[in-house]
């Protein structure tokens, strides 16, 4: 147990709790019903270093004191940790089967999507949802996606991305009703990929 | 970052200390809390890092008192986080819907970081005082009901 | 199956003014202060927060205003209130040891540490209509309290011993100490995922505190009537005020976020003992928030009848079948299934209509055949 967060500096999270978090809310449902569509988040007043906008907005709004967060290593600081835990009350979890919730470095040479729960058949919606931090959700296109939420085929190319990243989507996909999902974020806003998303590398 | 006003001060007697008077804090009611300390901040512009906010915390309890923890049921909790002009948090966490109750909370945890140990102590031991004897006179009333029961002896083979 | 129907706007808009109206009385008695109901019907309004399982005096006064005293229907709004209000979390499990009792008594012992502490009880009333009251001052309420002689002033100590830990040590009763396993094991919440059966007896005691009363009164009256029997005997009940300590994410300690009052209820169990166990006594608990002494009782007797399974015990009784226990005891779920009945029905009824004259147009069909059959035969 942390003894005392007195020495941290806290930022501001939504101008507006309240409204801030139904706009997200409502953007977040639509980006997820719409898969591989690039949806613009509101912005906090202010937010940890090294998180985007879209990526704080997202947490802000979904996490609570019941939704465990992992945090990829580069971003388990003491300052990050102090502005979810004041914000939206979530604890910080090392174990990645724990996480509901988890923020990754889309960044990183080898992003493993491994060990995060994937639900279970009773429950397929207690499986982790992926945030993964881009720099650009408009890149030329590298996959095709299909499924649940796209009316003919929805072309997709994020920046940078991690080499096998695609591979390990189209095995969750295969996974279906179960596996985890993803929402990629930017600064542009998120885009996400569902479990339920079928998957074509160009 | 902020100043470190309380750099020489070991972190766990910083939590001690706040642990103590976030609890007075909340149990005192708003009417005492304002007579005894609004001044304190009348004079300060805080920053608001959480407006108050009303929610609920849901109260856990143990069969028998000490064992298998359950859920009782829940309890109104309002609170507000600020931070003061010179830099320093405060939290308030109250019982109850009062937003007033637990914006002076946090108020004065900020500004209570920000006074000498002695200063604080001064203060708090008041408002305690102060709330030990309520609850001593209310027991005290009580202590009148007690009973000395006698077991009598039944028939006539006694 | 339920069908919408559409229509009556302006007959409800009119319903509920009607209802206003009502609820107000003769205007020429003076209205009635929530502030009034929460100081003056304090039993009413612990019973709202138990049983909406929210504890705010001041809003269950509210509830009680608006439900023109009706208590199930209060307590409804007050689960309908909670559901717009966030969660912080859950409270650090109440220290009851340091309960600062205000009643504290003992039908097992009579000489118990601390003493046995009578308190603001209806025990020894007359049961008699005080005509007092009805005159417009209370006046023995208004008496101010007799102020003692010093050497009358007794301090109840701060904590009393419990009276159930005398048995414990001389290893007469069961353990309420959990084991490692069980005190860190995830507590199970009916308000966050639905029942399961079998229950652990941490659902079971969660959907007892906010349990009918008079539901689990019934039962608990029922195990006594040879019901399943416990052969039970009130250990300790208490009545006082806890604080309640919460660790709020950002701060990483525990705090003190406020003091509520509660009632514990123990009761103590004979057991006959079994293959593997010496005869003991076992435990029964109940708890609610605020003065509600009848619940607690009653939800302790149900409490420990629910365990029959873990002790051993046949399950014979009503009050030993966790399924029906626990799935009729909330009394919101309850009106809410027998009141719908109240609701348009048109179609259904439609149907069933068609169908009992189908059945009957049958039976009368069938014995018309009969009948030729027999008049042919002569």
């Amino acid at each position: 147990m942390t003894q005392s967060t007195a020495d941290v500096w806290l930022l501001e999270g939504f101008n507006d709790p309240v409204h801030g978090a139904q706009e997200t809310f409502r953007a977040v449902l639509h980006a997820m019903s719409a898969p591989g569509q690039v949806v613009a988040l509101p912005s906090p007043n202010e937010r940890p270093d090294g998180i985007s906008d879209a990526a704080t907005a997202f947490l802000l709004t979904l996490a609570d004191y019941t939704t465990p967060i992992w945090l990829d290593p580069a971003l388990a600081r003491k300052d990050v940790q102090a502005y979810l835990g004041f914000h939206t009350g979530a604890p910080i979890t090392d174990a990645r089967a724990d996480a509901i919730f988890a923020l990754l470095q889309g960044t990183e040479d080898h992003l493993s999507l491994n060990e995060f729960s994937i639900g279970t058949a009773e429950y397929p919606d207690r499986a982790a949802t992926l945030v993964i931090e881009v720099e650009t959700l408009t890149a030329p296109a590298t996959v095709r996606l299909t499924g649940p939420g796209i009316e003919t085929e929805s072309m997709v190319g994020i920046g940078p991305c991690a080499p096998g990243l695609w591979e390990a989507l189209i095995k969750n996909n295969a996974l279906f009703p179960l596996g985890i999902d993803v929402v990629f974020s930017a600064p542009s806003g998120v885009l996400a990929v569902p479990r339920s998303t079928q998957i074509e590398v160009l | 970052m902020p100043e470190q006003h309380k750099k020489d001060v070991p972190l766990d007697e910083t939590a001690q200390r706040r642990q103590r008077w976030l609890g007075v804090f909340a149990k005192t009611p708003l009417a005492a809390l304002e007579q005894h300390c609004a001044e304190l901040v009348a004079e300060h512009q805080f920053h608001m890092l959480r407006t108050p906010e009303r929610g609920l915390v849901m109260v856990r309890a143990r069969a028998g008192g000490t064992g298998t923890q359950f859920n009782a049921g829940e309890m109104t909790v309002t609170r507000c986080s600020v931070r003061s002009p010179s830099g320093t948090t405060g939290h308030g966490y109250v019982a109850g819907r009062n937003q007033k109750h637990a914006e002076l909370a946090a108020k004065l945890d900020a500004v209570l970081q920000e006074l000498t140990p002695s200063q604080a102590d001064a203060l708090i031991d008041t408002l305690d005082d102060a709330l030990s004897e309520a609850a001593t006179r209310r027991q005290q009333k009580s202590a009148t009901t007690r009973v000395d029961f006698y077991t009598m002896v039944r028939g006539d083979d006694a | 199956m339920y069908v919408a129907v559409k229509g009556g706007e302006k007959a409800i808009d009119n319903a509920h003014r009607l209802l206003a109206e009502e609820r107000r009385g003769d205007k020429e008695v003076p209205e009635l202060g929530t502030d009034q109901i929460k100081e003056q019907l304090g039993r009413a309004v612990d019973r709202v927060m138990t049983e909406g399982s929210l504890y705010d005096p001041k809003l269950a006064a509210l509830a009680i205003k608006q439900a023109a005293g009706d208590l199930i229907e209060a307590i409804f709004l007050i689960r309908a209130f909670r559901t717009t209000l966030p969660r912080f979390g859950y409270s650090a499990p109440l220290n009851v040891e340091n309960m600062r009792a205000r009643r504290r008594i003992s039908a097992t012992f009579k000489d118990v540490p601390g003493g046995q502490v009578l308190g603001p009880t209806f025990d020894y009333t007359h049961r008699l209509l005080d005509f007092a009251l009805e005159a417009e001052a209370d006046e023995r309420g208004d008496a101010p309290f007799p102020t003692q002689t010093s050497a009358e002033v007794i301090d109840l100590p701060g904590n009393m011993p419990r009276v159930l830990a005398q048995l414990s040590r001389e290893g007469l009763i069961e353990a309420a100490t959990p084991g490692t396993d069980e005190d860190t094991a995830e507590v199970g919440d009916i308000t966050r995922a639905p029942r399961t059966f079998p229950a652990d007896r941490d659902i079971r005691l969660q959907t007892l505190t906010r349990g009918d009363e008079g539901f689990l009164l019934a039962l608990g009256y029922s195990t006594q009537r040879g019901y399943g029997r416990t052969h039970p005997f009130a250990g300790e009940i208490r009545v006082g005020e806890v604080t309640v300590e919460f660790v709020p994410e950002e701060l990483g300690f525990p705090i003190e976020i406020g003091e509520i009052t509660i009632t514990e209820c123990e009761m103590i169990n004979q057991f006959s003992g079994s293959a593997t166990e010496k005869p003991k006594f076992t435990r029964g608990y109940g708890l609610g928030f605020g003065h509600v002494e009848r619940k607690a009782m009653s939800m302790a007797l149900v409490d420990r009848s629910l365990r029959a399974d873990e002790l051993g015990e046949a399950r014979t009784a009503p009050a030993q079948d966790e399924e029906f226990v626990l799935s009729h005891s909330d009394n919101v779920e309850a009106t809410g299934f027998v009141e719908h009945l109240k609701l348009p029905h048109y179609v259904d009824f439609q149907s069933e209509l068609e169908l009992v004259r189908k059945m009957r147009a049958a039976v009368d069909a069938a014995q018309d055949n009969q009948t030729d059959n027999i008049e042919a035969a002569e």
